[in-house]
């Protein structure tokens, strides 16, 4: 039992050898994959912290605005409500319009319904009450009715308004100073001639008097150029007194609109 | 029987002997490297790992653990040495119990040169630590008159530190032939077992104590550096 030089030289050379090798092949390898673990698990804690304080943020900025929702919720609930109102009041105005304009065209409807009834009347009804007069006064119609017609056309054309006057005078001249006179019924030579007279008199006093007859007027008299008709008759009165009796009518259907 | 591998020569040429203790010494060399190369040629660095290297890394985190606690440094600059000696160590006496297997811890001259390793890596480590003069002066700490006490000290422990190893090894060795003789059933099979625990322990010894041989150089250094500091600190105050 004693130490073999030789043996211990190779196992100091053996030993430095597996030193190296181990080294080499263990320590180095090891502990780097170790460090880099180490690495990369304290990267990945890092990393969950920073999502971890992300998410917390996150979470935070939720929580803040739930709180800030909860808040402004009653805010928010009456204004819709307010909204609401006012949409409704829009709605509710709209269908008053809309009723309004309904009821308007249901008026106007009505109105015209009226008015077309009431025109059919009062056709219906001049037509009779001319029908009544012409007859009438047809029948009653002789000379001495036309000479108190003369006489009235003639009183009618001094009082005549002086522009009016003017305009049948201008008429007149432009026709070369002709004028048509048209009566129902024939006249006597004096009666032309004193409406001649009373015409030169009062337009013009080269006018030329062209009497006709014409069916057409009732006890009354028509002058007329190519231009211009004046004419006084019994028409006129009846025109009155339609006119006077559509009045009364109005009047009723309107108070009876009113009513309704 | 043989009492050490060195007297078990399967070859020899003049001076050059091939004995039982180096051709074992190889082996337990291929077979750390081999193991360590087979398993850290594929290393994971994700969290799960093969079994192979979870071994290992377990090995080297309680070596580096140990180192960290006696040195109270970081293990990189003394993993490899310190670490080897004691793995080396501890295969070569855990493979004791391997009928046929001669553990050439059991060779004096292997523990001899494990501790001429140390012996020498002392002085290295120190020099590499604080330089050359910052090391023998510390032969002279505390008093000069201790150098020769310092030096003795120094081979004493050196030639302790072989013996120990050689005289537990093969006294283990010897115990299990001797309780062969004596009782071969059962008895071989307790001394066995108790040989393992023998063996991590001496390898445990070994590699602590080069460390703390290591470290105490050092530490006596850095105790020094913070005693002079301290002082300097206390003439600087009020």
């Amino acid at each position: 039992m004693g130490v073999d030089w030789f043996t211990l030289i190779a196992q100091i050379i053996n030993f430095l050898v597996l030193v190296w090798l181990l080294k080499h092949f263990l320590y180095g390898r090891i502990v780097g994959a170790m460090k880099e673990r180490e690495a990369k698990i304290a990267g990945r804690l890092d990393e969950a912290a920073r999502q971890r304080a992300s998410a917390e943020a996150e979470a935070e900025l939720f929580r803040a605005r739930n709180l800030e929702f909860e808040a402004n919720r009653e805010d928010m609930l009456a204004r819709a409500g307010d909204e609401a109102e006012v949409h409704r009041e829009q709605l509710m105005e709209a269908a008053r319009r809309d009723a309004e304009k309904a009821q308007v065209e249901w008026l106007e409807a009505l109105q015209r319904e009226r008015q077309g009834l009431l025109q059919d009347f009062r056709e219906r009804l001049g037509q009779e009450v001319f029908s009544l007069a012409r007859r009438g006064l047809s029948e009653l119609a002789d000379a001495a009715l036309e000479e108190q017609i003369l006489k009235v056309f003639l009183e009618r054309l001094q009082t005549l308004d002086p522009a009016e006057r003017n305009a049948i005078a201008t008429a007149v001249r432009e026709a070369d100073r002709e004028i048509e006179v048209r009566t129902a019924f024939p006249i006597s030579p004096e009666a032309r001639e004193r409406l001649s007279l009373a015409l030169q008199r009062e337009l013009d006093d080269s006018v030329e008097a062209r009497f006709t007859t014409s069916a057409d007027i009732i006890c009354g008299v028509e002058l007329r150029t190519p231009s211009h008709r004046f004419v006084w008759n019994v028409d006129s009165y009846l025109e009155g007194l339609e006119a006077s009796l559509f009045e009364a009518l109005d009047e009723n259907a309107e108070k009876h609109a009113r009513l309704q | 029987m043989d009492i050490t591998p060195d007297a078990i020569v399967y070859w020899e040429a003049g001076s050059v002997r091939i004995t039982a203790t180096l051709v074992f010494t190889w082996l337990v060399m291929a077979i750390l490297v081999g193991g360590s190369w087979l398993v850290t040629r594929r290393l994971s660095t994700e969290t799960t790992l093969s079994r192979g290297q979870s071994l290992l890394e377990i090995v080297v985190e309680i070596i580096q653990e140990q180192i960290r606690d006696v040195t109270q440094q970081e293990p990189a600059r003394y993993l490899p040495f310190v670490g080897t000696l004691f793995l080396f160590i501890a295969v070569s006496n855990i493979l004791a119990i391997v009928p046929g297997f001669h553990p050439p811890t059991g060779s004096l001259s292997t523990t001899a040169a494990l501790a001429l390793c140390v012996f020498v890596s002392v002085p290295l480590f120190g020099i590499a630590e604080r330089g050359v003069g910052g090391f023998l002066r510390a032969y002279l700490q505390p008093s000069a008159f201790l150098l020769p006490f310092n030096i003795i000290g120094e081979l004493t422990r050196t030639v302790a530190l072989a013996l120990r190893l050689f005289g537990n090894v093969m006294s283990g060795t010897m115990m299990v032939a001797a309780a062969l003789a004596i009782a071969p059933l059962f008895f071989p099979v307790i001394m066995s077992a108790l040989g393992l625990l023998i063996g991590l322990i001496q390898a445990y010894i070994f590699a602590i104590l080069a460390l703390v041989f290591i470290a105490s150089a050092n530490q006596a250094h850095q105790e020094q550096a913070q005693t002079a500091s301290i002082n300097e600190k206390r003439r600087d105050g009020p």
